[in-house]
């Protein structure tokens, strides 16, 4: 019987975790600002939304400022393995969370923060 | 920015607001830059030569709106109302409107920053970043003129 012939080339599954993740990474580049912005938009729809529903208004600035800190975690994380991530979405990634902190410090009332 | 005419928000909101913008970004760069040299990881935002301007110029606006808050609290609360003058006015006091120009370099270093990361620093998009700090300048001209002659200018 023949072996299944894969039309793609196999990550190596012997030497760890963090080499199947760098070597995908490597043949998909897009892969990790894809995987920061799913993490973004998961946390902040999901909260919002939860929010939402559970209290009939949703503030929209502070889970976006707890999304992109979310995505920052997640981006240093993979900062500490060469290869997964590349400096300039890590700085987008910072830069992004800034805005979302801009919003948010402005858009508070006189009873908040 | 809805806060802005509402009963009791103003220039102090508003100046607070920029504080904590720049308190923010401190935080969040410093942290990166802790957590990459704790965990000797290979990718740094340290290794950045304009994040770590701005963060360098965020930090000298906070010592500059530290410094000027200081000077304008001592000058205010040295201040005299000398006995033998026939008005009774005051002869020295101080204005707490000059430390907002700290507060502006505040909002000038982040949208810069911003602007050059996510849009590019060749992009023909400067027009933005030009008239939205010409914006904040003119919101904080209005309140410094607001606190001094105490009129209402929204």
């Amino acid at each position: 019987m023949q072996p299944f012939l894969y039309i793609y080339d196999l990550p190596n599954s012997t030497s760890g975790v963090d080499t199947i993740a760098t070597q995908t990474i490597t043949a998909v580049p897009a892969f990790t600002p894809l995987f920061l912005l799913f993490i973004f938009f998961l946390v902040f729809i999901g909260g919002s939304s939860r929010q939402k529903a559970k209290t009939g208004t949703a503030d929209f600035p502070l889970w976006s400022v707890i999304a992109g800190i979310s995505a920052l975690m997640i981006a240093l994380l993979m900062s500490t393995i060469t290869g997964i991530i590349q400096l300039q979405y890590l700085i987008i990634t910072v830069v992004i969370t800034i805005f979302c902190g801009v919003w948010f410090f402005l858009d508070r009332r006189p009873s908040e923060v | 920015m809805k806060f802005m005419n509402k009963k009791g928000e103003g220039i102090m909101q508003w100046s607070i607001a920029w504080v904590f913008v720049a308190l923010f970004i401190v935080a969040i760069i410093g942290f990166s830059i802790g957590f990459a040299r704790d965990n000797s990881s290979p990718v740094s935002i340290a290794d950045d030569s304009e994040l770590m301007n701005t963060y360098g110029n965020v930090t000298g606006n906070l010592e500059g709106f530290q410094t000027s808050s200081s000077e304008t609290l001592n000058s205010t609360l040295s201040t005299t109302i000398s006995p033998t003058s026939a008005s009774g006015t005051t002869t020295t006091a101080g204005q707490y409107s000059i430390t907002l120009n700290d507060l502006i370099g505040v909002a000038k270093n982040t949208l810069r920053v911003g602007y050059s990361k996510i849009f590019g620093s060749d992009s023909g998009f400067g027009i933005f970043i030009t008239t939205f700090l010409s914006v904040i300048a003119f919101i904080f001209g209005y309140y410094i003129i607001k606190a001094w002659i105490g009129r209402t200018p929204d």
